[in-house]
């Protein structure tokens, strides 16, 4: 094939990022792809110098408006771990019910609001508005219940108030589980009918096998808030060790670092921890995973969406179970704690190093904190999800391009978008992530 | 005070017409004159003509809400770069809406608005507020804060009970 074909993707968003998508074919080799990633560093990192481990997770939170749980209890896991607090059972329970609504949310938003439009033929979420008006009401009425349990139980739908190193610091009272319960539960019709839309929607046909890294356990839970790092290479290590997984390098191209395991690239998130860990779902999602035809180890990228959506069943049955634990048994209220930045010496500090690992939406979340015997941070490493997928979404595009070739320009743009959103980067208004331009074709 | 409030919006704010008009502000208040919106949400006085709700950043949770009030008329009163002076009111058409909206929200306002209009069979109105700074920082300029104190008068004068 004589084929010349060179994409420029340049995309704008709002201010949490910007990247670009370049692919350079000359007489049918492919000379040149990337994805770029052109965007500033934050120093979040920096930031988090000097000050004290209580507050980490309000400044950490803010990383991501939409993984702003996540990032909390990434740091608040971190902090114990410095500090060598245990959390309670119940409050692990309620970390992790929050970790669900965080996770459905986002999920409900890529499925509906960015992978949607392009299986539905429309350019992005609003003109779903005339064509699909169910739909969008659906979408809405299902993050709606999302952010309004956030709020509840953490006082905010999005950077958490009460939940702190140590616990929280206000708990649902009765009433709030039976509303918080009543949302869920209200929510279970908008979810079979999200997976009867699922059932009409097809995907691209891509294949690429590659290492799936995420949480995995010994124990029948599907791990979210903890365990070892593993992956679908055979690796497992304690998460003390996740710099010897990540291995982060610098590519000239990307302000992202890169990272792989056992091989060139690996891949985060909810493909990845279907594939690891789909035996321990709740079996509603089982179910569903079954009538969608996922079956591990799935290795097409763009069914990530379809692995969110079985997601989003186990997270709003394994939700509803915690809350009818509560109901039966009771919440222990002398379990809320007031710690602010700690002044009353309430949790006793020393000097450590602490880290946390969360499977947050886009995939497992690293935060490492080096406290001194103040408890004010020395050092901090934050290892985001899309960071680590980066590298793969490049190691995707480099063997999806050369089967593509024979299609048009405007296909070509659309498979290569959708497969950038397949892995629901965390950039904020990806419903308008790339401007693809064609030069030189 | 700009065209818009001296004409249309003058209008659009005569109460008799209607039993009852809802405002919702949309805005983050931590982005400068994007907080427009709330800071005028926190002004206005709710009358048994005038229904305020300030929305934020998350437009679409008060869909709900909004429709149990069974507004006669919408306004939604946002931050929007039309490229006009700093603190200069427009009435935006809806369908320029997503290219001009400069809130930190997800959802696009029009489809929320377009569920509002069928819910409630309301007309709906867009009333933009152009900043000078979306910058990461409390407190809006003087140039914006002027055309919400005007705006805020307007509105209190217009709705305010007998």
């Amino acid at each position: 094939m004589s084929k010349n074909i060179k994409v420029n993707v340049e995309y704008l968003t709002r201010v949490e990022g910007h990247g670009n998508i370049v692919v350079n074919v000359k007489n049918g080799k492919l000379e040149e792809c990337r994805l770029d990633i052109v965007e500033s560093p934050r120093f979040f990192e920096g930031m988090l110098r000097g000050r004290s481990i209580f507050e980490a997770q309000h400044i950490t939170s803010r990383i991501c408006g939409i993984c702003a749980c996540g990032h909390t209890l990434a740091s608040v896991q971190a902090g114990e771990d410095a500090l060598g607090v245990l959390p309670s059972e119940q409050t692990i329970k309620l970390r992790k019910f929050l970790l669900h609504m965080e996770n459905m949310d986002s999920h409900l938003l890529h499925i509906y609001l960015l992978v949607a439009p392009d299986l539905l033929g429309v350019k992005s979420f609003v003109p779903l508005i005339e064509t699909h008006n169910t739909v969008v009401r659906r979408a809405l009425r299902m993050k709606k219940v999302c952010n309004d349990v956030c709020d509840i139980l953490v006082g905010r739908h999005v950077h958490p108030i009460s939940c702190i190193v140590g616990g929280f610091t206000k708990l649902p009272r009765e009433k709030d589980l039976d509303r918080m319960l009543n949302f869920l539960t209200g929510l279970r019709p908008d979810m079979e009918a999200t997976l009867e839309l699922a059932k009409t929607l097809k995907f691209p046909q891509f294949n690429r096998e590659t290492e799936y890294v995420g949480l995995v356990n010994d124990n029948g839970e599907y791990p979210m808030l903890s365990g070892d790092l593993g992956s679908t290479d055979g690796l497992k290590m304690s998460k003390k060790d996740y710099r010897k997984l990540t291995n982060e390098f610098v590519v000239s191209h990307s302000s992202a670092k890169h990272t792989k395991a056992s091989r060139d690239s690996y891949a985060v998130g909810a493909l990845a921890r279907f594939n690891l860990n789909h035996g321990k779902l709740h079996p509603k999602a089982k179910e569903v995973a079954k009538v969608l035809g996922m079956k591990p180890t799935v290795t097409n990228p763009y069914l990530n969406t379809v692995a969110q959506l079985i997601e989003c069943v186990h997270s709003l049955e394994d939700s509803i179970e915690i809350l009818q634990e509560f109901k039966g048994k009771g919440l222990d209220y002398s379990q809320e704690i007031v710690v602010g930045l700690n002044e009353r010496g309430t949790i006793p500090v020393k000097a450590g190093i602490g880290i946390g690992a969360v499977e947050v939406p886009r995939g497992i979340l690293f935060h490492e904190y080096e406290i001194d015997k103040q408890g004010k941070i020395v050092n901090a490493n934050c290892v985001i999800p899309t960071g680590q997928n980066c590298n793969n979404i490049e190691q995707d595009m480099k063997a999806l391009v050369p089967q593509i070739l024979e299609k048009s320009q405007e296909e070509i743009t659309l498979l290569m978008e959708m497969l950038v959103r397949a892995y629901d980067p965390c950039i904020s208004c990806s419903a308008h992530f790339l401007n693809v331009k064609f030069v030189g074709r | 005070m700009s065209n818009l409030l001296a004409g249309k919006l003058a209008d659009l704010l005569t109460p008799q017409e209607f039993s009852r008009t809802l405002i919702i502000t949309v805005g983050n208040s931590f982005r400068a004159d994007d907080g427009a919106g709330p800071y005028i949400a926190s002004a206005l006085k709710q009358s048994s003509k005038l229904f305020v709700i300030d929305a934020g950043y998350t437009p679409e949770n008060v869909i709900d809400q909004a429709v149990k009030l069974a507004p006669g008329v919408i306004i939604f009163i946002d931050a929007a770069d039309f490229g006009g002076a700093p603190g200069e009111l427009r009435l935006i058409d809806t369908g320029h809406i997503p290219q001009v909206s400069l809130s930190t929200h997800s959802m696009p306002l029009p489809v929320v608005s377009k569920i509002l209009e069928e819910d409630t069979k309301a007309k709906v109105y867009f009333i933009g507020i152009q900043p000078k700074s979306v910058a990461h920082q409390e407190g809006l300029s003087s140039e914006v804060e002027a055309s919400a104190a005007v705006l805020i008068q307007q509105i209190n004068e217009r709705f305010k009970d007998a």
